[in-house]
């Protein structure tokens, strides 16, 4: 009886040791964004692949922040590791899924609970809260001088952040040039007919044309890039934004919208898209995409750099799709600054300067786009470009330098973000599924939501 | 003479638990009343204003909150059937002395204690339209049955309906093993002496003493399914569209859009719904419990 009551207890206690070292490791978590793959932060990694072995300087210092799950990206697990190991600053990350960190964020900020840094795409976070109220100013930073694009932090004429990236790059359709040759499509679409006879073509090899994975935030890469295409040029699609933003016109008041949702729907009839889009997921179809059994996937540059880099011997590229509603080939790009903005209740401001400092340096820059090939926005730092995917920045140059580009309509919506992942993105996916919508029913459904979320925020022109 | 009846604690003894009860579930319940009563939001965080009824009203025009509401139901009054009637063949089976009975109590048991999120994921993957099951139907011949079982309403709710069953019927059936250990054998005996079947027995003597059990089971399994989240967020986040959402989950996604006042009506209606079908539940089996 003892000797079963020890034997008990020991187990008991194997037990509870084996709970605490299976324990969470969360703050550098393995946690892995979507399209992106795992890649161990050893924080060793350096241009010439040799090991640091720096001791660490000065004093531990500890600093806390918060990051989406889809933004945190391997090349940042890497710089806070360096930093971690060179300068014994450690950033305690917490990772939150996307769809709790808008409502996380801002409630925290307003109980004053908020960590020392918050990771976001300025765009989205000037939509959501009052910098000038939540977070410090910059501007007076010794690397702000080598910002090459310092408007996508600025607000009231201040800079309220640190951020990574100039540009995402584009929004286009990532195809399989295996499978493209291996059907005898030697040039690439330029018109909406020769676009459906190129699907025509796959479907007929038993080849999927287009994917669209159950996950809704890429089937809405069609409409948010559509839907500046056919306003066609930034002037137009800000004036439509502002117009939408201050209740002075509606959606469904400008039929080229549902146009798009129309000629999106259209791939469903046609009997383009793969079967199962309301359940598989997008790292499924990745993998088809990579294995050629789907020739096509409507997504974005940094989506390509992401696949390229779980599927290297996949041969992807990507290109702008010809559209009904889009006759001057305009190029939809990705102006989403994603960076860091400084709480103003933080204690430690000296050591996130001096995070900054170390972070618009090459040596540490460089790391976050050796992962993550980009384009940067400091000054000095590589943005691997070399490798990216040449076409890319082909693409990308060709059309910034013509003029043709547009950014995505979300930009110019922002502050309905809150709003997408729990309505308009659902709809994209409820009505091929059930046919019960057709674009312009999705907009007046998506109005609708509009009216409650501008009215519950007492936005002007919703009283 | 009339003996003073001795009480075993002091009712001081009481004030430490009703304290707790009180600050963690009484006071968050009132202010959750109140402030749905309110335009509370993101937007608003400390300053709400009243608004009267008019979060219950949108709700109520909501249809997806409305197709929520019959989800729930149907999903609640489903697996309480299904896991109360399963436990209980499943208890009648293991209750005897029957060869490998520990193993086998163990094997319905197991599933309660995984993790429900590890259960849903599993699940999700076995039910993928390239799934194991669609793959094992092929394997088999019946490639006709093979569909996209998450994909489409009926298939989807049934599917979440058949998880949560097979995750919690072992549970109830060792509830009712209790109940059925309890059951005196000199009823038995006595019946059979007098010449009853099988049959009799079981419905003259096991069903009306086994009454306490099903009480526990129904009640805690029509609470549970009317308050569940996990299995539906997990297996389908209320998709495929918004076709499976459940109260909880429209409560959780209406929070998430930051109308905070609508998605606490939301919870109040929810705590209602249960508290008012619980309580009928319990009513209903007390008063057929048969003391021994």
């Amino acid at each position: 009886m003892r000797n079963r009551k020890w034997t008990a207890l020991m187990l008991a206690g194997v037990m509870s040791l084996s709970l605490m070292a299976c324990g969470e490791n969360a703050v550098n978590s393995s946690e892995e964004p979507s399209g992106e793959p795992v890649q161990e932060a050893t924080g060793n990694e350096t241009e010439d692949g040799g090991d640091e072995t720096k001791e660490p300087s000065g004093e531990k210092v500890e600093l806390t922040g918060m990051v989406q799950q889809s933004r945190w990206y391997s090349g940042l697990q890497n710089m806070v590791d360096k930093l971690a190991e060179q300068e014994n600053i450690h950033i305690e990350f917490e990772v939150i899924p996307d769809d709790q960190y808008d409502n996380l964020m801002k409630m925290r900020l307003n109980s004053h609970e908020a960590p020392d840094l918050i990771v976001y795409q300025f765009a989205d976070l000037f939509a959501g809260v009052n910098p000038e109220e939540f977070f410090v100013p910059l501007d007076d930073e010794a690397w702000m001088a080598k910002v090459q694009a310092p408007e996508l932090t600025e607000y009231n004429g201040k800079h309220y952040g640190y951020c990574f990236e100039a540009s995402n790059g584009f929004q286009g359709l990532i195809y399989n040039k295996d499978v493209f040759e291996a059907n005898g499509i030697t040039e690439l679409p330029k018109t909406l007919d020769e676009f459906y006879a190129v699907c025509d073509k796959l479907k007929a090899s038993g080849i999927v044309p287009v994917a669209i994975p159950s996950d809704t935030w890429v089937p809405q890469i069609w409409m948010t890039s559509g839907m500046s295409r056919a306003l066609g040029t930034v002037d137009k699609c800000e004036d439509f934004a502002d117009k939408i933003l201050t209740n002075q016109a509606k959606f469904h008041d400008y039929p080229e919208m549902a146009a798009v949702v129309d000629e999106y729907l259209d791939l469903f009839k046609k009997g383009y898209v793969n079967e199962d889009f309301m359940t598989v997921s997008y790292d499924e179809i990745l993998g088809r995409l990579a294995s050629g059994e789907i020739a096509m996937i409507y997504g974005a540059t940094e989506i390509l750099t992401s696949i390229e880099e779980s599927y290297p011997d996949a041969n992807l590229t990507i290109f702008n799709p010809p559209v009904g509603y889009d006759d001057k080939d305009v190029l939809a790009y990705l102006p989403t600054a994603m960076g860091i903005a400084v709480n103003k209740d933080t204690e430690n401001l000296d050591t996130i300067r001096k995070v900054f400092d170390l972070w618009s340096t090459p040596e540490y820059g460089d790391v976050y786009f050796q992962s993550r090939p980009g384009f940067p926005n400091i000054e000095g730092i590589n943005g691997n470009q070399a490798a990216m995917n040449p076409d890319i920045p082909k693409i990308y140059n060709e059309y910034m330098s013509q003029g043709r580009v547009v950014a995505q309509m979300n930009q110019y919506i922002d502050t309905l973000q809150p709003l997408f992942g729990n309505t308009l993105w659902v709809y994209f996916l409820e009505a091929p599924s059930k046919g019960n919508m057709d674009g312009a029913a999705v907009m007046e459904r998506f109005q609708e939501d509009v009216d409650k979320f501008m009215k519950e925020k007492g936005a002007e022109g919703w009283n | 003479m009339k003996k003073k009846k001795k009480s075993i604690y002091p009712l001081y003894a009481l004030i430490p638990a009703l304290v707790m009860y009180t600050v963690f579930s009484v006071v968050p319940i009132v202010i959750s009343l109140t402030l749905s009563f309110t335009d509370w939001n993101m937007n608003r965080l400390f300053t709400p204003e009243f608004v009267g009824g008019a979060n219950y009203a949108e709700l109520l025009r909501d249809p997806v909150f409305l197709r929520s509401i019959g989800n729930t139901f149907l999903f609640a009054f489903a697996t309480t059937i299904l896991k109360t009637g399963i436990g209980f063949i499943l208890a009648l089976a293991l209750v005897k002395k029957v060869a490998a009975r520990g193993i086998l109590r163990t094997i319905y048991y197991a599933p309660c204690v995984i993790s429900i999120t590890v259960v849903g994921v599993l699940f999700k993957s076995i039910l993928a339209n390239r799934g194991l099951l669609n793959n094992v139907l092929i394997g088999i011949g019946l490639d006709n049955l093979t569909r996209d079982w998450l994909g489409s309403y009926a298939t989807a709710i049934g599917s979440v309906i058949f998880v949560e069953t097979w995750m919690w019927a072992g549970f109830n059936m060792f509830i009712f093993i209790s109940g059925l250990q309890a059951i005196s054998a000199d009823y038995y005996e006595s019946a059979t002496l007098d010449g009853a079947a099988a049959f009799d027995k079981f419905r003259h003597i096991t069903l009306p003493l086994i009454v306490p059990s099903m009480t526990v089971v129904v009640t805690l399994s029509i609470a549970g399914g009317l308050k569940v989240f996990d299995i539906i967020y997990v297996i389908t986040n209320g998709g495929p569209g918004f076709d499976t959402q459940v109260l909880a989950t429209y409560t959780y996604q209406s929070f998430s859009l930051g109308f905070l006042g609508e998605s606490t009506a939301g919870s109040v209606i929810l705590a209602v719904i249960v508290v008012i079908i619980s309580f009928a539940m319990n009513q209903y089996f007390t008063k057929r419990e048969v003391e021994m």
